[in-house]
Parts: C-alpha cells; structure tokens; sequence
C-alpha cells in the first residue's frame, strides 16, 4: 500500500474519532481513502452508478461502525478495502442476475492485461503483501487468472468458467489450487 | 458440509472472501465463522493479504455528488451539529443513538430563507425603491430612464444538491458585475474549482471561479439582458475550465430573478 505508518496511524486516530462522532474526521477519511475504495468499486462494478452507490453505502457503514474497527483487524485502508469489497460482492448478486455482463458504461472495459502484472507488483510491502505478489508468481498462469478474475471481477465459479471457457468443474479447482498454493507459500 | 476439516475450512475462508463461496454456503459458513474464532482469524488473513490487491490500483476520484449524498444521508439520520453551521446548540456527542429522529428539512429551508432574505437586503442596501415609486424597467428601456433611476439588480440562490453550501448571486447588467456570497460548508474534495455560467443561446459564458468562502466580485460580459438570466455552476480543474465550455459536471444551476 502506498501508506507510509505516519499515514497508516493518522487514518487510525480518523476512525477513532469517527467512531466518536467527528464529522470533520469522517470527512478527513473521506477524502483520504475515497479514491482507492472508488477505483476497486468502479473496477469490480463496471458502472459508475453502482460504483457511487456502492461506495456511499460503504462509507454509511463506516460512519455507523467506525467504533468496532480495531487496528488489529489490519491497517484501516485494508479494512475499508474489505467492507467495499464485501458491499460489492452484495450488490453484483443482486444485480448481476438479470443483467448478466453490463459492457454499456463510461468506462473503458478493463483489460485482463493490467491484472496480469500491475497491480500486485504495485502492492507494497506491509502486511505481507509484497510476500503476495512474489506467492502470486508461484500461481500457474490459469490458477492467477481464475483468482485475479474472481478478486477484481467478483466472478461467481460460473462466470469464470464462462471468461475462461472452460468447464466448471476445472475453473474450481483452478481457484481452489490456486488458493491452496498461496495459502501454503504465503505461511512460509 | 463437514466443517472439522481444517484444510476444508482455509479453503472455505479463502474462497468466503475471494468471493467464489456463494448464495446457501456462504451465509452457512457466516453463521459458522460467528461462532469460531479460528475461522474468523482465517478470514481475516485472506482480507488482510488480497486487500492488496485492490491497494495496488490507480486511485479513481468519486463525483462530489457522493458526498454529498452521503452528508445528507447521515445528518438526516443522526442529531450532529456540524461544524461552521449557525451556532446555535452546542455539539452533542451523542450520534446514530436516535435513528428514527426526523430530518428537520423546515428548519433548514427556513433558515436558508431568512440567509437568503438578509444577504438580498444587504446586496441591493437602498437600492431597493420605495412603496409608490414606479419598478425600473425590466429589459431594454435603460436609455429612457433618468440617470437617478435605479439599476436593475437581478438576484439568483443557487445550492450545491444535498448539502448546505449555497451562493447568494447579484447579477448588476448595467455595471457588468456579478456579486458571489458563499455561505455554508464546502464540502471540498480533491482539487477542484467551481465556475459560474451564464446560459445564453449561443451557450454557456463564463463568468468566473466562484469562492467557496466569504464575497467575490465576477466579471459579466457587456451587452447581457437582464430577461432570462440563467446562471449555473460547474466543477472544474483547479483554475477554471481549461476549454472555455463546461468540462465537468454542472452542480447546481438556476434563474436570476429582477429584484429591483
């Protein structure tokens, strides 16, 4: 992440006091972690008014739950990170039915390329991240690609099966196994 | 499912927060992980480490609108006194405690109402013409009148959507000059500018950066009738549109209306 620990430990004291009903701290961590958890929305939503949606309810619940966040539960961009990443999955279950794949949107469709190399070797090295980036590279190339698919896309097993044309049974061990591995390396 | 298996369990976990684990068996395996301390921690794992992966990606800038919204949202569902609001009660710290207590949008609109009223009267000051006496003219009859005759001062409000931040505008066609009041809380996010327009036929001119804070004089073209004066605001780069056209959205936009 490119949080150094003095960033890391003010957006720690913003939630506190979050948590304790600063408006004007919710609005300091608005500004600072906004754009990240916007850009994972947008990426893993394809549309921009799900994305402003989503990203609204993320920071409601920030506001009403900021008091349960402990520094523990990893850094609080990490944290964010997840609650947007959660809220996401929830509404592409919700939305995606009916709507299989939305192509229509502002956006320029996301490439597979960027996710086959940029953005876990731009990740950082805290928390073991960079760890995950070098595990990463230990992934068979349709076992990276079945995880990456399912992290920034929130494919279902189905989808992938569908993006990767290949049998469901093969794309879920391809997850599985690739799970599995970087379970194991990242442990090391 | 049998749960006991502790490789069955990390693969659960891991494919819980990829996101593949979906509909019956993740909400079993939410209730479960409730209950179960090692799977909690084995979920926290795989949130802390794929988090980097969203961590490595180009940060994308949300619309103020988000904001926004979400101020609204939150002040109608909880008693906070924001800062750089009229002071009246003292901050209380109590907050999401009474989720059912009603927005209190009379009180603001009123409040705006009274805001508005006064900053009008300050703008047009003596200007404003006594009972009996005759209202200037609306378009086109300056030449007729007196020199002592009254300019015409055409007046506009125009709020930034769902927050409190507004510009109270004096559009003065015969002195070329728009006078901008900001009043409220800017909510500022990113670096940006907000541009004033004047909507003509011919398209949008630009009258210039407002302030988000205090009083600012714009410059209005020459030769601008008062009759339809429609005015709006954009969100542009830091220093006004580069292009000399809207490039942003527009956030609020309006009628001035004659007020002497």
């Amino acid at each position: 992440m490119s949080y150094s620990t003095a960033d890391n430990e003010r957006l720690i004291r913003l939630l506190a006091d979050t948590g304790l009903g600063d408006q004007r701290a919710f609005a300091q961590l608005y500004e600072a972690c906004s754009s990240h958890l916007y850009a994972l929305l947008l990426r893993m939503l394809k549309r921009r008014d799900w994305a402003d949606e989503a990203l609204q309810d993320c920071f409601l619940r920030v506001w009403q739950k900021a008091d349960t966040y402990a520094p523990e539960k990893g850094s609080p961009l990490t944290w964010l990170l997840t609650v947007a990443r959660y809220r996401a999955l929830d509404l592409l279950r919700m939305k995606r039915p009916e709507v299989e794949m939305p192509d229509e949107g502002e956006e320029p469709p996301m490439t597979f390329a960027d996710a086959s190399e940029s953005p876990e070797d731009r990740a950082v090295e805290r928390e073991g991240l960079g760890m995950l980036r070098d595990c990463m590279k230990d992934l068979q190339d349709e076992q990276k690609r079945s995880v990456l698919l399912a992290y920034y896309e929130g494919y279902t097993h189905q989808e992938l099966a569908l993006a990767m044309k290949a049998p469901l049974g093969t794309v879920k061990s391809w997850v599985r196994r690739g799970l599995a591995r970087l379970r194991e390396c990242l442990d090391r | 499912m049998k749960y006991d298996n502790l490789k069955l369990r990390q693969m659960l976990a891991a494919e819980y927060v990829l996101g593949t684990l979906r509909g019956g068996a993740r909400r079993r395996f939410e209730r479960l992980a409730r209950g179960d301390l090692a799977i909690r921690s084995e979920i926290r794992f795989w949130e802390s480490r794929l988090a980097g992966l969203a961590a490595g990606m180009e940060p994308k800038s949300p619309p103020p609108s988000v904001w926004f919204s979400l101020q609204h949202r939150i002040e109608t569902s909880t008693p906070v006194v924001t800062p750089m609001r009229r002071p009246v009660p003292p901050p209380q710290p109590v907050r999401k405690a009474d989720v059912s207590a009603p927005a209190s949008p009379w009180r603001i609109v009123a409040g705006l109402a009274t805001a508005a009223a006064v900053v009008v009267a300050v703008l047009i000051g003596t200007r404003v013409p006594l009972p009996g006496q005759p209202a200037a003219p609306v378009v086109a009859a300056a030449p007729v009148v007196t020199p002592a005759a009254v300019a015409p001062i055409y007046v506009s409000l125009l709020q930034l959507p769902e927050s409190n931040m507004q510009w109270t505008l004096a559009v003065r066609p015969m002195a070329d000059e728009v006078t901008a009041v900001a009043s409220g809380a800017y909510p500022k996010l990113g670096e940006h500018s907000l541009e004033l327009w004047l909507i003509t036929d011919a398209g949008a001119v630009s009258l210039g950066l407002l302030p988000t804070a205090g009083e600012g004089k714009l410059k209005l073209p020459s030769g601008v009738s008062g009759a339809q004066l429609t005015l709006a605001v954009s969100l542009e780069p830091v220093g006004g549109s580069p292009t000399g056209q809207p490039t942003g959205p527009v956030l609020t936009s309006g009628p001035a209306i004659k007020a002497v």
